[in-house]
């Protein structure tokens, strides 16, 4: 494991944790801010494994939110955290499994998939990224990947594809605008 | 509903829950169980006519030390089968402990009884019996354990079944201890401890179907 990928999984442990302990003592909005972290890794981790079944992937992470929530005492505060909704999480995938007879093992030593952000997920986030820069104009399109993507400076980009500094900054500023605005007509829709 | 609301829904009243509060869920559980058992034990047979006289010697305490100690390992071991994260099947040795040092002392009392004595120092007068009593004694305290079993989080569930069944047949030998007058080692590490792995098979049997949440 990578040493940056060891320290993320660090962090999340370290913040979830933290919301979790706060959610025991009764703080209503650390229980909502950690279900909602952890609905997002639920859902991508079932996903994962249940393919395109989107009614039984959200099945199964409400299913897991309200274990967390109700079954909440049974978390030690000085043992890791991921490992425990992990678990949860393992064991009502199993018991999907079964009850649609489908006697697939799952190997419980990948702890600590639920948290790291796997290959698929990147793979599916670059398409997506793919996906709505081609709906932008060409020049666009040119100047958001160099900069954003790769990385460049300004200059840099202006050199690489011949636009001017300052019409790789407003082709940049007006192509973000768009982006953000077609996402967030996808992500209403939603 | 929406995984949101739902969230919500979750959020608006966060009672304050002490870490690790299950144990004393647990501990009431089985606490109610066995009172119920003692309290049926007293109602029906009754103990044994001697009780007083009797937890003044040591066959008495013999037993309970034995019966004690699996409740206090069966305890544990449901415990620690009640969290997600646990699953492994090692810590079932532990029952091996106070089950080892009957055996020790039970194959001491066999190596200096009279040869012909052996036979009833192993099979007392109540051998066949004695387990399915044990079993019968334990079952209001099964029900109670495996009833909160379910709503802690055990992931394991036959493991954590034969826990439970286990530490409810501990309890129910223990309350029978109080009317059963055997007093040999032999007899009680073979007919007690097959009385208290009963439930405990029974337990690991049903657990797919009792304890699934």
């Amino acid at each position: 494991m990578s040493e940056s990928l060891f320290i993320a999984e660090l962090n999340t442990e370290a913040e979830l944790r933290s919301l979790m302990v706060a959610a025991l003592r009764g703080d209503g909005n650390a229980h909502c801010a950690l279900l909602k972290r952890l609905a997002v890794k639920l859902r991508s981790f079932f996903g994962r494994r249940l393919g395109r079944d989107a009614a039984d992937v959200e099945d199964l992470v409400q299913e897991v939110l309200i274990a967390v929530h109700t079954r909440r005492d049974t978390y030690d505060t000085e043992r890791p955290f991921t490992a425990w909704v992990y678990a949860i999480a393992h064991y009502k995938l199993t018991d999907c499994l079964r009850r649609h007879s489908r006697r697939e093992s799952i190997p419980l030593d990948e702890t600590m998939e639920l948290f790291t952000p796997d290959e698929t997920e990147q793979r599916s986030a670059q398409r997506d990224v793919a996906h709505i820069l081609s709906t932008l104009p060409e020049a666009q399109q040119q100047a958001i990947k160099l900069t954003r993507i790769e990385g460049l400076s300004t200059a840099e980009a202006a050199q690489r594809c011949g636009q001017s500094e300052s019409l790789i900054k407003v082709n940049v500023h007006r192509g973000m605008k768009r982006l953000m605005a077609v996402y967030a007509t996808s992500s209403q829709q939603a | 509903m929406h995984t949101d609301d739902l969230i919500k829904q979750l959020s608006t009243q966060v009672a304050p829950v002490a870490s690790r509060s299950f144990v004393r869920r647990f501990a009431y559980a089985w606490l109610t169980g066995t009172a119920i058992a003692l309290l049926l034990l007293l109602l029906t047979i009754g103990v044994r006519g001697d009780l007083y006289t009797a937890m003044f010697t040591w066959p008495f305490w013999m037993k309970w030390l034995y019966t004690i100690g699996l409740i206090v390992i069966g305890g544990a071991l449901s415990l620690y089968f009640s969290r997600p994260e646990n699953h492994s099947g090692r810590v079932f040795w532990w029952l091996l402990l106070p089950i080892a040092l009957l055996a020790i002392t039970a194959v001491y009392q066999l190596n200096n009884a009279a040869p012909e004595s052996i036979h009833h120092m192993w099979m007392g007068h109540s051998a066949l019996m004695c387990p399915w009593n044990i079993f019968g004694v334990s079952i209001p305290v099964f029900i109670a354990v495996m009833w909160m079993m379910r709503r802690l989080a055990p992931t394991q569930l036959r493991k954590a079944g034969f826990a439970a069944g286990c530490l409810a047949g501990a309890s129910g030998a223990t309350v029978y201890a109080l009317l059963c007058n055997e007093s040999t080692a032999p007899f009680v590490v073979t007919w007690y401890s097959l009385g208290i792995l009963l439930p405990g098979l029974l337990g690991a049997l049903i657990a797919n179907k009792v304890l699934r949440w």
